[in-house]
Formats: C-alpha cells, sequence, structure tokens
C-alpha cells in the first residue's frame, strides 16, 4: 500500500475556529480516499506548527502532541446536523470531524451510540434538576477506549500496518484487542505489572500478545514507545496517538445529539492522560464552528482521585506546567498515569471553559462507585466513583448550580476491577439456603433503605 | 560503552549522526546533551534543548528512570542506556 511521503513541517498557523479548506488541502491519500472526513492534516497543539499526515504524533519542530487538523471544504454543503440526521446512529456518523476512515474496516467494527441515561435518583440525591449518565461501561470491552481504539486500529489496517499495540493500564488494552481480532490484525498489549487479573483474562481471550512490564504505567509507555521505534508496527496511544484521540471525541457528539443538538452546561470527566478532556474540548469546539451548537461551551471539570493527580495538582498551583508524578497510590488505576502526555491541552481546557479539576478522597471515590450501582443500576470502576464524588464536592461547594444541565462520562466497567471497591454490608452478602429445609421465611425482604448512609461510609 | 537511543523524529533531524562516537562518553547529563546537539547540527538542537535546557516534550531515560526523578547532576557512563523520546505516548 502507498503512503504519502512525509514533509517537513510547514510554518505555524494555528487553527482555531472554522475555516474552509480548498481542494488542495485536502488529505493526499490513497488509503483515505474516497472520505467524508473534512480532515486536512494535523496541527500541534503546542507550536500551532502544521504537518502532513502520516508525520507520527510529535511535532517535528517543537515535539509537542499533534492533533488532527480540520477545515470545511469549499462550495455548498449540507449543515452538518442533517446530514448526520440521515445516518446510522454508529460512532461513524461523525466523519466529516473524524479522520478518513475507509468504509470496509469501518463498518466491520459496528459501533452503535452508547446510551445517554437520565440519573434522577442520583439528581434527587444531589440536588439536581438534569443530570444526565454517558454510560460507555456498556460498550463491547467494557469501557470508553472501544472509541479511540476503533478508530485507531481501522485506520492501521487501512494504512496496511501489518500489527497494533498498545501500552495500557488495562482498559485500552481490550480494545486495541477487540478491534484487531475484528479486523485481522495481530496485536501486542503492554502492561504493567499489577493488573487486576479480569484486565489482562480478556486479553488474553482476544488473542493478543502481552508484554508485562515490571514497573508502572509510564514504564510500559516507555518499552512501547522504543518496541514502536525498533519494531514497526502501528501502537495506536503512541506513533497513532494523534487519530487515536479523535475517537475520543464521540462522546460529546453522541451526548450533543441526544440531547437534540443541545450541549450541557456541564461535563465531568475522568483525567488520566488527559486526553478525553482535550478531545472533548476539541469536539464542542467543532460543534460550535460547524453544526450549530450555542453558546455558551460546556465547562469541562476533570477529576483524577487523591494519589496521581498531576493536572489537579497543576490546577490548583495555577500553573500551566505538570509535575510528574513517579509511583502511584491511587484507587483508580485507569487513571494512574504520572505523566499525562494531553496534561498541558486538558488544563487549558478547564480553563478556557470556566470548568474546575477536583481530587477526591479514596473513600469519596468507593463511595461514588456505590451510589452509582444502588442508585443507577451501574457498576462502575474507580473512574465512575470519581466522576460522581467530584459530583457531590461541587454541589456542597456550590459550583454546580441545582438548575444545571450536567453530564456524567462513566468510562469504565467495574466488573473489570471486582476488588476495588467491595461490596458494602451484610445485605450484600449471600443468604444460604438449604436445598431440604429452605426456610423461607427466616430472611428480610430487602428494602431501599439507604445501605448508603450511616457511619457505613 | 553508553547506549543512546533517538526517537524518529529526532533521528531525522541528524541522519548523518553516528552515536557510536558516544560509546566512551563519561560525564554528565548536560555534558552529554550538549555533546550531541554539537555533533548533530543545529536541527538537532532545537529539537533537544530550549535555552540551554531540555525541551519540554522531550522525554530523558537513564537506565529506565525518568530524569525528572533523579538527583542532579545525573552521570552518565559506561553500561549507561540513555533514551531520547518525545513525550507524545499515553492515555
Amino acid at each position: 500500500m502507498t503512503i504519502a511521503p512525509t514533509e517537513r513541517a510547514t510554518e505555524p498557523n494555528r487553527a482555531v475556529g472554522p475555516s474552509r479548506a480548498s481542494t488542495a488541502d485536502r488529505v493526499e491519500c490513497a488509503a483515505c480516499e474516497p472520505s467524508a472526513s473534512w480532515a486536512v492534516g494535523q496541527v500541534c497543539e503546542e507550536c500551532g506548527g502544521r504537518s502532513e499526515w502520516h508525520r507520527g504524533a510529535a511535532c517535528p519542530r517543537c515535539l509537542g502532541p499533534l492533533v488532527v487538523d480540520y477545515r470545511r471544504p469549499d462550495g455548498p454543503e449540507a449543515p452538518l446536523p442533517s446530514t448526520w440526521a440521515g445516518r446510522p446512529a454508529t460512532l461513524f456518523r461523525f466523519a466529516e470531524l473524524l479522520p478518513p476512515l475507509p468504509r470496509p474496516y469501518r463498518d466491520r467494527l459496528e459501533f452503535p451510540f452508547s446510551p445517554l441515561r437520565r440519573a434522577l435518583r442520583l439528581g434527587e440525591q444531589l440536588g439536581l434538576d438534569e443530570l444526565w449518565i454517558k454510560d460507555d461501561t456498556v460498550l463491547a470491552s467494557g469501557s470508553f477506549k472501544d472509541r479511540p481504539a476503533a478508530v485507531a486500529v481501522a485506520w492501521a489496517a487501512a494504512h496496511g500496518r501489518p500489527w497494533v499495540g498498545c501500552a495500557s493500564t488495562g482498559n485500552l488494552a481490550a480494545a486495541t484487542a477487540r478491534a484487531a481480532a475484528r479486523l485481522g490484525l495481530p496485536c501486542i498489549v503492554v502492561v504493567p505489572s499489577g493488573l487486576p487479573r479480569p484486565k489482562l483474562r480478556i486479553v488474553r481471550h482476544l488473542g493478543a500478545r502481552i508484554l508485562e512490564v515490571n514497573g508502572s504505567y509510564d514504564d510500559a509507555n516507555r518499552i512501547a514507545q522504543l518496541t514502536e521505534e525498533t519494531r514497526g508496527g502501528g501502537f495506536v496511544n503512541i506513533g497513532l496517538r494523534p487519530i487515536y484521540a479523535e475517537g475520543s471525541k464521540t462522546l460529546l457528539f453522541e451526548t450533543w445529539a441526544d440531547l437534540s443538538g443541545r450541549l450541557p452546561d456541564a461535563v465531568i470527566v475522568p483525567l488520566g492522560s488527559g486526553a478525553l478532556l482535550s478531545a472533548t474540548q476539541r469536539a464542542q469546539e467543532q460543534l460550535r464552528s460547524w453544526a450549530g451548537a450555542p453558546d455558551p461551551p460546556a465547562r469541562l471539570i476533570g477529576t483524577q482521585p487523591e494519589g496521581c493527580s498531576p493536572i489537579v495538582d497543576a490546577f490548583e498551583r495555577g500553573d500551566e506546567e505538570i509535575r510528574p508524578v513517579e509511583r502511584s497510590t491511587s484507587i483508580a488505576e485507569s487513571l494512574a498515569i504520572g505523566h499525562p502526555a494531553s496534561g498541558r491541552s486538558a488544563l487549558r481546557a478547564i480553563r478556557t471553559t470556566g470548568g474546575l479539576a477536583d481530587r477526591p478522597r479514596r473513600a469519596e471515590v468507593v463511595r461514588g462507585v456505590r451510589e452509582l450501582a444502588r442508585w443507577e443500576g451501574v457498576y462502575s470502576e474507580p473512574a465512575g466513583g470519581s466522576v460522581v464524588a467530584t459530583l457531590r464536592r461541587l454541589r456542597e461547594q456550590g459550583a454546580l448550580r441545582r438548575s444545571d444541565r450536567v453530564v456524567l462520562y462513566l468510562t469504565g466497567a467495574g466488573w473489570k476491577t471486582p476488588t476495588a471497591v467491595r461490596p458494602l454490608g451484610t445485605e450484600s452478602r449471600p443468604v444460604r439456603v438449604d436445598l431440604r429445609r429452605p426456610e423461607l421465611d427466616s430472611w428480610p425482604l430487602p428494602t431501599d433503605d439507604s445501605p448508603m448512609g450511616g457511619s457505613a461510609w | 560503552m553508553v547506549t543512546i537511543h533517538l526517537g524518529s523524529v529526532l533521528r531525522i533531524c541528524a541522519p548523518q549522526l553516528d552515536l557510536r562516537q558516544f560509546a566512551e562518553f563519561s560525564g554528565t547529563l548536560p555534558e552529554l546533551l550538549e555533546r550531541l546537539a554539537s555533533a548533530g547540527g543545529p536541527a538537532l538542537r532545537d529539537r533537544l534543548l530550549e535555552g540551554g535546557n531540555p525541551r519540554r516534550y522531550l522525554n530523558i531515560f537513564v537506565d529506565g528512570r525518568d530524569v525528572r526523578f533523579l538527583p542532579s547532576p545525573v552521570r552518565i557512563g559506561p553500561g549507561t542506556v540513555v533514551d531520547l523520546l518525545p513525550a507524545v505516548a499515553g492515555g
């Protein structure tokens, strides 16, 4: 397969606001055409330097992170909302604002919207009239990582990469392995030691090769980066990172579509590398520029539990610089990224939108996991507990109003981290029933009196 | 022997640079970076250093440890492995 020759970065030219692309600006790559995508190349988040496709993930000028650059094509085009409304409710409905993904590959990934659920009981408890849950715990591999992995693996397959891989705390490993299995690509995942066994078991079933590094997530990342440098292939969150990160925009695209073209007042987003929050900001800027999403933008609120919170630390210092954390003690291993690659852009997004960054305590995260399960029927990993804990804290501080329309991103399922949070209290234990003398009147019927209250917390 | 790995985005700035010339290097990390920048030319220097310090998005690992967590000055000598990689991975 022919890949367009790479070229040096062009002059810095930040892509801001709506702009139009001439035909000459469009992607020139045999594997990418024909495509509905408005992508025109890549742009550095730090220096604004533009570069061509297939340049990797680091700016050739300053080494900053590259993101995909879009421009509206010249000529008459139907408004995006009406174009999108005529397509199935899948991730690829938003093809104009995703990297070019040829149909044979994306179609094989089948990717329906995840539910946007009204959280009535949790909203009532926390005093919010319109609280929503964007529930990515139900995705095929149990986390939102199915989105960026689908985009990156489809792109890798279309461009003839012989295999794909990732560095992961577990969720991305399963998502990449799943997408690779669907598209028939070999897969390698690099993980830190000590991950919950269910997270590795699913990856083994999906047929990926696992490299387990005796260190932290950041150590695993370095090994993955060196592997890609020396062995080729395509690591979705390293060399393919600009493509990969675009998939995470679709949480907000879907939320916007399910809210009938409205943006929420606030979105609470778990922070690991900061890539999801940064992608959410790019998504809402693109919706506002090109799809008629009204002002003001949603406030983006990041949450990262104590034990590994470099982005929140920088936010509280009022700093733009991230001070890396070498060893994590966080309850949320999926968020335990000590040196977050998108930390600075996440900070900018939080500040630009008038948002906040919050660091719940461990016990508050545990409480959040239990509240989600008991009040909303969602069994989430600790990242979701952190989201709920931050919601509670901000309501108590008055930083969110009762009338605010708030969306919670629940990004990973609890069954993948079964030992992170204990089920609460005696009533969650099985009642032993003897087959011959079941004594059916011996135990009380369950009640809805809250197991959340009292001293149990 | 000192082993140096340069990420590909750095290598393309100095394709003629032979890293074997640093095999016998002994000194501090800043001295090594200065030697690399001098030998690699202005394009590599510009990607490695900013105002005399390592660029923000340059990750430097010495024997697998991020130098941000090592006490200064970091010593480089026989047997040391130095990785110079863009800080783009993760998440």
